[in-house]
């Protein structure tokens, strides 16, 4: 707690001194993609310990039929930032009740995350990766047609948490369920009520922090323009304070110490950082859309159409992207853009690739 | 065709051990049933018979039923043998006229330098306790808990499961010098010929069935490690060359995607191309799908999944795909209730019923009465 308070200090002044979202020169770039991935998947991405961690999903058209997939890759870095042998491909979900959508992916540290397969028709899977066999284990995966969808998940400490929003036609309400991730599924599973109604990208989990806003109260209405921010456990979230939006919020994200919330503010889009234990608000970029946008070791990332803005305080341009930016992931040391290029990955392959570019932040 | 030339083809069939052309026998595999005792056996057994089914697939646990080594292994009244929850089993399916095949693994630790339940054993030791089991459920064992009456008789029994995956049949490959070479078909060859014997000689009439390949139809990686997965035609082709004696092959289908549109290996589109490669190791053999099913969640085990919605309806069409294959004599459903690690079943883990359930009942339901050869 001393340390928040200290980096909050000392994080105030700095932003105070720096413009938000103001940078002139991109960083330092590297001189080639780290990766190239064949198609444009959606992307979902995050750092864990010195690996990238990243889904991709896509369906799969083969002459006769299909189906959709999220496969989830480790790519072990090296210090200095580049990559270490070749990604691992270390969870894999097929299914063919409806179409993948991009994975919520969550480092957790040493190369471990927290995976939701999202996708629309069907309660997404909820998957810890891995022990150190590299087996995973199944955290949440029901396939009743009116099964709780897991919103947001993270790894707190020794406990994995999930926030679940009751089924379709279901009746109940929204649940934080905890877990020890390393044992068989269903073992010390706590499920305690969760005091909010979050929509869907509304809602994060971090160490020490659960961040919503709930949804629209009645259809078609905007949903709230306050974020809730609270401490989670096992017997569900306490300590919920209020952080008002200048309009209906957009997205909630949050990583250790920090919380970020894009809103509606007038004609555009605000996005906002707030760091623990003061959670006083900071606007670090304002635009016309809602960006890609990433959280992670203390720093934010976003793509703002081919711009690629990153930083541990206010956002500067690390990079301009080679096509539309597919997602971002950030660290306290790099950034990651994957972005969509009209040429394909190997010879011969399939016309579109996605690039994956790691640039420092320093 | 005339009279005589039709004649000519059904003595042809025969001579092939061939079935005449039918619909595929439609099967459920209940796998907690060798896992409960006493009343919750009888429950388990009520409830299986309540789908309406009328033909089983059994675990039969070697290492179970041998938990030490036996003096006389072919002998199914050796003291080390613990028999009384398969008579049970057995007992309880023939008193609701169901029907079984048997499959056995796991083997003991006593059989194995390794300890491990999916080591593959000696062909003799395994061979041996074929043997006991044929013998046991020959239809002439008398029964111990009935004076005068016999156990009930084990027709078809499929040699271990899944001996082409090293999760259960272990080594799948051998280092020679720096690489793996596959060496699984070979040993499997060896336990099944010598299965095949002592089965036989226990019960001239059972059907031994060989292969109960897993559901890989990939071997571009084959031995990779020693614990490497064999694709099902690899097996088959290398299976061939040691030529073990061998009535039925068995397999397993989980396809991805519906049962009429997979294409992946092995799936009921690829089904002409295994009857080709299972003529290789005998001529003419039926085949029996001992496993099949799609599963309604995401677990470790089986990454692909569909709705339960999707689960009742291609239920229905994988039935009817069998049906186009008059060599597939029987086709079961796996499984009939869902655990954390398998959630193909029509219940779920809470016992209440998916929509297949329904699907399952009705086609069951509709069923004819099991032929000769079939019925317990």
């Amino acid at each position: 707690m001393t340390a928040h308070r200290a980096l909050a200090g000392l994080v105030a002044l700095l932003a105070a001194a720096a413009p938000a979202a103001v940078g002139a020169r991109p960083a330092p770039a590297a001189r080639a993609p780290a990766l190239t991935l064949a198609g444009w998947d959606a992307i979902g991405a995050d750092f864990s310990g010195t690996s990238l961690v990243y889904g991709a999903s896509a369906a799969v058209r083969l002459p006769r039929f299909g189906y959709q997939r999220t496969d989830v890759y480790r790519a072990p870095l090296t210090a200095s930032g580049r990559l270490r042998g070749r990604p691992a491909d270390v969870v894999v979900v097929r299914t063919s009740a409806g179409p993948m959508t991009a994975a919520g992916v969550v480092g957790a540290g040493g190369g471990r995350f927290v995976v939701i397969a999202r996708g629309r028709g069907f309660a997404p899977p909820v998957v810890w990766c891995c022990d150190a066999a590299d087996v995973q284990s199944v955290l949440e995966s029901d396939g009743r047609s009116d099964a709780p969808v897991a919103l947001a998940a993270a790894v707190d400490g020794a406990r994995a948490r999930i926030l679940l929003a009751p089924g379709a036609g279901a009746g109940g309400g929204f649940r934080l369920v905890s877990t020890d991730p390393s044992v068989a599924p269903g073992f010390d599973r706590r499920d305690a009520p969760f005091p909010g109604r979050p929509a869907p990208g509304l809602a994060a989990l971090a160490p020490g922090i659960a961040a919503w806003a709930d949804g629209p109260a009645l259809p078609g209405a905007p949903p709230s323009t306050t974020v809730q921010v609270g401490v989670p456990s096992d017997a569900g979230v306490d300590g919920v304070c209020a952080l008002p939006q200048p309009g209906p919020t957009l997205a909630v994200m949050a990583s250790a110490g920090v919380v970020v919330t894009a809103a509606r503010a007038g004609a555009g889009v605000e996005v906002a950082r707030y760091d623990l234990p003061t959670l006083r608000r900071r606007v670090v970029w304002r635009g016309a859309r809602l960006p890609q946008l990433a959280v992670g070791g203390g720093a934010v990332a976003l793509a703002d159409g081919r711009r690629v803005l990153a930083g541990l305080r206010g956002l500067r341009l690390v990079r301009r992207a080679a096509g539309p930016v597919a997602a971002v992931a950030v660290s306290s040391r790099l950034v990651a853009s994957f972005e969509r290029v009209a040429a394909p990955a190997r010879p011969g392959g399939a016309p579109r690739s996605t690039r994956v570019w790691l640039t420092g932040l320093a | 065709m005339t009279r005589r030339a039709a004649a000519l083809v059904a003595a042809l069939a025969l001579a092939a051990g061939a079935a005449p052309a039918r619909a595929s026998l439609v099967g459920l595999q209940d796998d907690r049933i060798q896992t409960v005792d006493g009343p919750e056996l009888e429950a388990r057994l009520d409830g299986l018979a309540a789908t309406g089914v009328r033909m089983t697939r059994v675990d039969v646990s070697w290492a179970d039923v041998a938990p030490a080594r036996p003096r006389d292994p072919t002998n199914p009244d050796d003291a080390a043998y613990r028999w009384s929850r398969y008579d049970a089993i057995f007992r309880g399916l023939a008193a609701r006229g169901i029907g079984v095949i048997a499959d056995f693994y796991v083997t003991p630790p006593w059989a194995t330098r390794s300890g491990a339940p999916n080591a593959a054993p000696r062909a003799a030791d395994g061979a041996a306790f074929a043997g006991a089991l044929g013998r046991r459920y020959s239809g002439a064992w008398p029964d111990p808990l009935n004076a005068g009456r016999h156990l009930p008789e084990l027709r078809r029994i499929e040699v271990w499961n899944e001996p082409n995956l090293g999760q259960f049949y272990f080594p799948q490959c051998r280092k020679v010098g720096s690489r793996y070479a596959l060496d699984s078909p070979r040993t499997y060859a060896a336990l099944l010929a010598a299965s095949y014997r002592t089965i036989r000689a226990a019960n001239p009439d059972a059907i031994v069935v060989g292969g109960v390949a897993g559901p890989v139809g990939d071997t571009s990686r084959v031995c990779a490690s020693a614990d490497s997965s064999v694709g099902t035609l690899t097996f088959i082709q290398q299976l061939a060359r040691q030529r073990p004696p061998i009535d039925a092959w068995s397999q397993h289908v989980y396809p991805i995607g519906s049962p009429s549109r997979a294409t992946f290996f092995p799936s009921w589109s690829t089904m002409r191309a295994l009857a080709r490669a299972v003529d290789r190791l005998r001529k003419g053999i039926p085949i029996y799908v001992t496993e099949t099913g799609y599963h309604t969640s995401y677990n470790r085990y089986h990454r692909y999944f569909v709705s339960e919605r999707q689960q009742a309806a291609w239920l229905r069409e994988t039935f009817q795909q069998a049906a186009r294959f008059p060599r597939v004599q029987l086709t079961v459903w796996f499984n009939l209730q869902d655990n954390p690690y398998w959630t193909g079943g029509l219940l779920r883990a809470d016992a209440s019923a998916k929509p297949a359930y329904a699907a399952f009942a009705q086609l069951a339901g509709s069923s004819p009465p099991l032929p000769p050869g079939w019925a317990p």
